[in-house]
């Protein structure tokens, strides 16, 4: 069976104060399960390594490289450090929007399908949609692992939704 | 080195020798080897680049060391969410 991973277990991971660390470590780093990541999971894994340019601790060798270049280089390292599996789904949707027929990505329509049920913020959406689509694509997928409150209070809908089951990462042994 | 041996267009040759007439190379083998590493780099770009960082990133992890953490004070949660907002 697969995990679809948040962005928050990863970077949890490299957070050492974060209550969560351990667990996001173990089980980053456990074998077993397919851990599946997505194009959105680079995005928000490259704004973070910017945005937190100032608690950023690294060897002084990366530190002297051009920024562009050296936060490439560690959310690459981020995605080999925990064998994580980066997956993209090439699938379209047609959609009748304010009279314009539009050809959008699928995770789009699945998302503003989730929209109205979830009620959850539009990245935390395009996550869950991404998740949604790899499973009916035929990836064995079954959980989605992460520390938002706000995915982990809604679910029990994401179950009955999606067929997913959206938890935080097992306690560390 | 290696060679490799490639069939070219007589257009190709054409505009070849009209960049050797221009100067802008010595030889038809510098002009190709020249245009290959340029092609090159347009598409491998900085995945090329940046493998060098990533593998010494990697070999400093297979010795037990974290190479790259952040020092906040906030969850990563909370750092997550800032740009979820």
């Amino acid at each position: 069976m697969s995990a679809y991973i948040d962005t928050n277990i990863i970077v949890a991971k490299y957070v050492p104060t974060d209550p969560y660390h351990a667990r996001s470590k173990a089980f980053l780093e456990s074998v077993g399960s397919k851990k599946v990541v997505s194009p959105l999971t680079v995005v928000e894994l490259m704004a973070v390594t910017c945005r937190q340019e100032e608690a950023l601790q690294a060897p002084k060798e990366i530190l002297k490289e051009p920024v562009r270049k050296r936060t490439r280089a560690i959310v690459e390292f981020f995605l080999r450090d925990s064998n994580l599996t980066l997956i993209s789904i090439q699938a379209s949707a047609r959609m009748k929007i304010a009279r314009s027929i539009v050809t959008v990505p699928l995770e789009y329509a699945t998302s503003l399908r989730l929209a109205t049920s979830l009620k959850l913020k539009t990245t935390d959406l395009m996550h869950l949609a991404y998740a949604e689509n790899f499973r009916s694509s035929g990836e064995e997928l079954d959980s989605f692992i992460t520390t938002d409150a706000g995915i982990l209070r809604k679910s029990d809908d994401i179950q009955k939704l999606l067929k997913i089951k959206a938890k935080q990462p097992p306690q560390a042994t | 080195m290696a060679v490799v041996p490639v069939r070219l267009s007589e257009d190709e040759v054409r505009k070849l020798n009209m960049l050797l007439e221009r100067g802008a190379y010595r030889s038809r083998n510098e002009a190709i080897r020249a245009l290959v590493d340029e092609g090159l780099l347009a598409r491998l770009g900085e995945d090329e680049d940046v493998s060098q960082m990533v593998d010494r990133l990697l070999s400093l992890r297979k010795k037990r060391k974290m190479p790259i953490w952040f020092k906040s004070r906030k969850t990563a949660a909370e750092i997550v969410a800032e740009g979820r907002e």
